[in-house]
């Protein structure tokens, strides 16, 4: 089930928002979708400037109405997120300011979040202003009821019925230590959060199993991101670097 | 810190090249960008992008209890806070003065000019109305952004249907067999769309919003949809909002550049026609869309 849930991940980089440095789209399916954009590394203001290291500013914006709890909480999961990835100490005293845009209206599971951190690092790499220790992936999984089988969040009908889901970041890089899974490199866990219902419950054993169907599930995830960066075209050149279609191995 | 753009040899490059009619980006002085219209699967989610200035407008809709002095109308409520994405410049929580001129044209344009009928929003009368809310969302400044909101916001609100609700009075209606009618209690029944096509809003007239940018030398000419760099160095801007019968909604006038009757008229003549253009495009366009989904009609 988790290989062929994430068929129609959907990525785009070719934004080109004009007011920022780099920017991405990506969605797990066309009712979860997010962009986002990255300016970095700009002036901060005096009072959130940090001696030795860049600051990480991150606003998350939701599809209807004013930001609220919701997204402040997403925000500082990102930001988070972006603190651990990024080198953030080749840039002292300046700002790198991300912006989340929710596409889509939020889902009762975490999958919204898991496209927003998707589309956040995809767009710090089409900036390419930061140098990051790897690149960030993330999915979110659920299980219907206590006991059986955790799978990756595929589609609305699942939001609805799934009584307990989390969702794993993992930082995936070649100069991690660690084993090397078919062609993705070596990734570390490097945030994460399980939660189940009211009414349900969970235990270790069964976050040790989500942890590592989201870790399978997000090793596609980064092939997915490779694929359409090698397809993207560099300014200047005419065609894409590949003409063939590269096809994921499902 | 670099000090902010314009430079002065940009400046003077503008000034010098609009003496001579000559725009930096190849239009011509009264020339629109062309708008182009992106659909979300949702009715209700558009994406209107006018050369690289791109804004995404949203509406949904939910049954409310109406407003006390105004029980047979429903409510529409806009939300257009700029984010730092459209450009570093802006700071959420601090609105600068291009986001408090875009809430309050989104706000004549779109819900002073009676543009949609708020009574049709009433489903019973001092109870439960529409709520519609309309959330607009600048992803890139590339210069008049008020126009492309606009844009967005009236498209979003032709975009939308709103799902169709049946209110079930003493008499029994049998629609679903397994609801117990009981008498003198008035239910509602919000089909899903699956069953009942959804409805388009009531809509009186469609009204687009122009802008135009004039500059400090007297003798250039004011230029029709501005870039970032006309919008910055610009000594004052005219907006007109009308619609394609050559009704004006609103007509904003701001930096105090003295302007003779004659000029306003001849501006208010050039924005009818851009309007109509702008009219059969979009129109054009929404059927475009609306062909390709597959919403039946019983």
């Amino acid at each position: 089930m988790s290989s062929t849930a994430l068929r129609s991940i959907s990525i785009s980089c070719e934004e080109g928002l004009d007011g920022v440095d780099g920017s991405a789209r990506f969605s797990f399916r066309p009712s979860c979708s997010a962009l986002a954009s990255v300016s970095g590394p700009i002036t901060a203001r005096l009072a959130a400037e940090h001696p030795a290291r860049a600051t990480v500013e991150v606003h998350v914006r939701p599809l209807s109405s004013v930001p609220g709890t919701a997204e402040k909480s997403r925000g500082m999961a990102i930001r988070e997120i972006v603190e651990r990835s990024c080198l953030l100490a080749q840039h002292p005293r300046t700002l790198i300011q991300v912006v989340v845009q929710a596409l889509t209206n939020p889902t009762p599971g975490y999958a919204l979040l898991a496209a927003e951190i998707n589309a956040c690092t995809l767009a710090l790499i089409n900036a390419g202003s930061i140098a990051m220790r790897g690149v960030v992936c993330a999915v979110s999984v659920g299980r219907v009821k206590k006991g059986s089988v955790v799978s990756v969040e595929v589609d609305m009908a699942d939001d609805a019925v799934l009584e307990g889901g989390g969702c794993f970041a993992f930082l995936f890089g070649f100069a991690l230590s660690g084993p090397i899974k078919g062609s993705a490199p070596p990734c570390e866990d490097v945030w994460s959060t399980y939660s189940a219902r009211p009414g349900s419950s969970f235990d270790q054993a069964e976050l040790v199993r989500a942890r590592e169907v989201a870790r399978e599930a997000a090793a596609e995830v980064w092939q997915c991101m490779k694929n359409n960066i090698r397809r993207q075209k560099m300014v200047g050149e005419a065609q894409s670097p590949e003409e063939v279609v590269v096809k994921m191995e499902i | 810190m670099r000090p902010p753009s314009p430079s002065i040899p940009e400046k003077k490059f503008l000034y010098d090249a609009l003496k001579q009619s000559l725009r930096l980006d190849g239009r011509d002085m009264l020339d629109l960008r062309t708008p182009t219209f992106t659909f979300g699967p949702e009715l209700g989610w558009v994406e209107c992008a006018m050369g690289k200035t791109r804004v995404i407008a949203q509406l949904d809709a939910k049954m409310v209890k109406p407003l006390p002095e105004r029980p047979f109308e429903g409510i529409i409520t806009i939300h257009s806070e700029i984010s730092p994405m459209a450009s570093p410049d802006y700071e959420p929580g601090r609105p600068s003065e291009e986001e408090v001129t875009l809430t309050r044209m989104l706000d004549k344009v779109l819900r002073r000019s009676d543009a949609i009928d708020k009574e049709s929003l009433c489903i019973l009368a001092g109870q439960r109305v529409w709520q519609l809310r309309l959330t607009v969302h600048v992803l890139a400044d590339a210069g008049n952004i008020l126009d492309c909101s606009c844009l967005a916001g009236i498209v979003a609100f032709k975009h939308f249907r709103k799902p169709d609700v049946e209110v079930i009075g003493d008499e029994v209606t049998v629609v679903r067999i397994e609801m117990i009618l009981l008498p003198k209690l008035t239910f509602f029944e919000q089909h899903s769309p699956s069953e009942r096509a959804p409805i388009s809003l009531a809509i009186h007239h469609t009204p687009f919003c122009v802008t135009f940018a004039f500059f400090p030398d007297v003798l250039t000419r004011p230029v029709v949809d501005p870039s970032l760099l006309e919008q910055r160095l610009s000594a004052g801007l005219v907006s007109i909002a009308m619609n394609a019968q050559r009704e004006i909604c609103v007509l904003h006038k701001a930096g105090g550049v003295p302007t003779a009757p004659e000029e306003v008229l001849r501006l208010i003549n050039i924005a009818s026609i851009l309007v109509k253009d702008l009219d059969k495009r979009v129109e054009a366009r929404l059927l475009e869309d609306w062909e390709g989904r597959k919403v039946e009609v019983r």
